[in-house]
């Protein structure tokens, strides 16, 4: 298995990386995923806007489900073929999940769809692939970018927002502060991170300027950051964006051992 | 120290080929979107001082947002739901309250709070525009085993 591996070219490896890295993120939400799909049979909802297609759950598990599949038997049995189609299976079910009823407003499949972008390209490419890691950098630095955008409101600078949607919700790190910070600190903290996260992302729009490990480093950093900050109910969004991490990580380190 | 700019910008003089072509055409695509996305909502939700929210999500993903724009747009010329955030207050019968901020994505959320709060198949939903006192109200309604969502009256 090391030796498969090893011998694919570095870009592939780092398509590898990715391909494990969705496999367990998909694992970890699954408390997240599954009643989302569940749900979407339990309970139709008639909307006359959208095409019979992009309401049917059987369409958005599909999607789903072909991302799983495809992750784990790139993840078992990593050829040029089963990465190609983990890669498409990544775009096409983020490109689902963008556009059907079930999957609107949900983080992972948007990120799904980006991180596909990356993946297809990383699948395809014949020549330059030492471009890889920039490539992996400029996506990560959309992804902070755009919600760094959307949050320059008053609402999100004053972590106003944060408190009503995550903070106030306690669970996790927010019952332990809320248990040993004195009263009403826990509140008074979110003031100080609202605009600490959107100065935070604006700075890592820029991280495709960074050295390599400095980037991806950091990147894993704050992805972690936000899991802990929001809950586990952020687990299928940061996931796969650490896993993506690993993977740009992995192609660069992989590119330069074979250079060496 | 590897600096991935310098090594893309070193191997540009080896040329493009297709997938690169059509990455770039993504990234290009994902930029015209998002400014995009950034300029013509925040001009619709400023009736209502609003540009918060689920607009994070937005301008992450400028397909949808346009989708979900059109929707907007189109499905209703109800005040409420030209905000981007929307304080769902639904009430059941014994008076459970849940506030779940929310996009104007009513459907899914509607199926959430059918699932999740075990909520009668009939309820009001307030839909609360933040910085205006709008107000505006949706009917669910249950049909051959469809959960409706129309505008109306509370029931």
């Amino acid at each position: 298995m090391k030796e498969r591996i090893l011998a694919l070219p570095a870009v592939l490896q780092g398509l590898w990386v990715l391909a494990v890295g969705m496999a367990l993120s998909i694992g970890l939400s699954t408390q997240i995923i599954l009643p989302r799909i569940v749900v979407c049979f339990q309970h139709p909802v008639h909307d006359p806007w959208l095409p019979a297609v992009l309401q049917t759950p059987v369409t958005f598990a599909g999607a789903l489900g072909s991302v799983l599949l495809s992750a784990l038997v790139a993840a078992i049995r990593p050829t040029v073929t089963t990465l190609r189609v983990f890669a498409w299976a990544l775009l096409l079910g983020g490109a689902t999940s963008l556009v059907h009823q079930a999957g609107m407003g949900w983080a992972g499949g948007i990120l799904w769809f980006w991180l596909g972008v990356w993946a297809v390209w990383a699948a395809h490419v014949h020549r330059c692939p030492e471009r890889a890691p920039f490539f992996g950098l400029l996506v990560i630095g959309g992804i902070f970018a755009y919600p760094a955008l959307g949050k320059l409101t008053p609402g999100f600078w004053t972590g106003e927002l944060y408190w009503q949607m995550h903070w106030s919700y306690g669970g996790g790190v927010h019952t332990w502060l809320e248990e040993n910070l004195p009263a009403g600190m826990h509140h008074d903290l979110v003031r100080v991170y609202g605009p600490f996260s959107i100065l935070t992302e604006a700075v890592l729009s820029l991280v495709w300027l960074l050295p390599m490990r400095v980037g991806y480093g950091l990147s894993v950093v704050v992805f972690l950051g936000i899991l802990l900050t929001a809950g586990p109910r952020f687990t299928d969004a940061m996931t796969p964006l650490i896993a993506f991490a690993f993977a740009g990580w992995w192609t660069a380190e992989a590119r330069m051992r074979s250079a060496s | 120290m590897s600096w991935p700019l310098r090594d893309a910008l070193q191997s540009w003089r080896e040329g493009v080929d297709l997938p690169t072509a059509l990455f770039g055409l993504a990234m290009a695509g994902l930029l015209v979107g998002t400014l995009g996305a950034t300029a013509f909502p925040a001009a619709w939700l400023e009736r209502g001082h609003m540009k918060h929210g689920f607009f994070v999500f937005a301008v992450t993903q400028p397909i949808p947002f346009m989708y979900t724009g059109e929707h907007r747009y189109t499905r209703t010329s109800d005040e409420a739901l030209s905000a981007d955030v929307i304080d769902v207050c639904a009430q059941s019968a014994t008076g459970f309250r849940q506030h779940v901020p929310v996009s104007v994505l009513t459907a899914p959320l509607t199926r959430w709070m059918q699932a999740s709060c075990g909520l009668p198949a009939e309820v009001a939903i307030d839909s609360v525009m933040r910085g205006h006192a709008t107000h505006s109200t949706w009917r669910l309604s249950r049909r051959d085993g469809v959960v409706w969502i129309e505008p109306g009256d509370a029931p």
